[in-house]
């Protein structure tokens, strides 16, 4: 946060633009930080308010457009590029896929407050057929709100702030790098038992001839659907027996099935 | 979805290769999906 403010002063909307721009474009970093630490400059009257804004939602408006034309030509691919990046790929898919459900366009306009439903709106939003003017209409009042509000806050707080940044300067560099560490470690084991549980769950897939033999056999299994609540709607069809269930559902239905049980998943 | 599965203590999950389409151009059976299995009810367990 010291290296942000030292940066901001140095550079100042430049920085912003260029941090924001990256941000948008993918880099796992938050950029809420940058943003409250311009507001405490703001408030000591080195920058103006409208200017960081205008910056700021410009930048994010410019990253959001790349995955938008991604998502319009690559479509679910670039989905499955995002999950990638994503700590939380299981759920970041599907609680965007249930806001936009919900809220359709409007949820650009909260989505940059979500982590994870930040990610994959703006391809979402293109895959959806969104025209460009009204992605933009929304994606440049979403930024505005996201930017605006982090910015404000950064001026409301502006002694709170800096009573942290003081007390991190204090702690000195040796605090932030065991800080690093730590989340570097936390990344890379997270990181690593989804690769170990993708790569175990790629090998145990089960044919669908082996399926319909398990099905007419005296096994008991348990088949779910895990296609999003609209396809099953469109398709009316599933696999004999299988139930439906909602992304939110798994934990508090996962006690209907004994451990002991195969359960075979499937969808599209 | 798997992995949440995973997370809430079930070990023995398998995905279908192919998903519903790949079982459907097999022509294998499907089932109509009534208004109850999007809402709340359960479905039945397979056996």
């Amino acid at each position: 946060m010291t290296l942000l403010r030292h940066l901001l002063l140095r550079h100042g909307h430049l920085f912003v633009f260029a941090y924001v721009l990256m941000v948008q474009a993918g880099i796992p970093v938050p950029a809420d930080p940058l943003l409250l630490v311009m507001g405490t400059l703001i408030r000591e009257g080195y920058y103006s308010t409208l200017a960081t804004v205008v910056v700021a939602a410009t930048a994010a408006v410019l990253g959001d457009s790349i995955w938008f034309e991604l998502g319009r030509r690559r479509g679910s691919s670039v989905l499955r590029l995002l999950c990638r990046l994503s700590l939380e790929p299981d759920t970041c898919v599907r609680q965007s896929e249930n806001a936009f459900a919900k809220n359709g366009a409007r949820t650009l306009l909260f989505c940059k407050f979500i982590p994870g439903l930040s990610l994959v709106s703006v391809p979402m939003a293109a895959m959806s057929g969104m025209p460009r003017w009204r992605f933009l209409l929304f994606d440049l009042a979403g930024s505005t709100i996201w930017t605006g509000t982090y910015v404000a806050l950064g001026i409301m707080f502006a002694k709170e702030i800096q009573r942290v940044l003081d007390f991190i300067g204090q702690l000195g560099r040796g605090a932030g790098l065991v800080l690093l560490a730590f989340l570097g470690i936390y990344v890379g084991v997270k990181w690593f038992r989804r690769w170990k549980f993708v790569h175990d769950f790629r090998v145990k897939r089960i044919r669908p001839e082996a399926l319909r033999e398990m099905l007419n056999g005296t096994e008991k299994i348990c088949l779910i659907d895990l296609r999003h609540e609209r396809d099953i709607e469109r398709d009316g069809m599933k696999l004999p027996g299988a139930q439906v269930w909602k992304a939110d559902e798994v934990r508090s239905r996962s006690g209907e099935i004994p451990r002991d049980q195969e359960i075979i998943l499937y969808c599209s | 979805m798997a992995l949440l599965l995973w997370k809430a203590g079930m070990r023995r999950v398998r995905p279908l290769e192919g998903g519903i389409e790949e079982w459907r151009s097999l022509g294998y059976p499907l089932e109509p999906v009534v208004a109850a299995a999007l809402e709340d009810e359960p479905g039945p367990i397979a056996t």
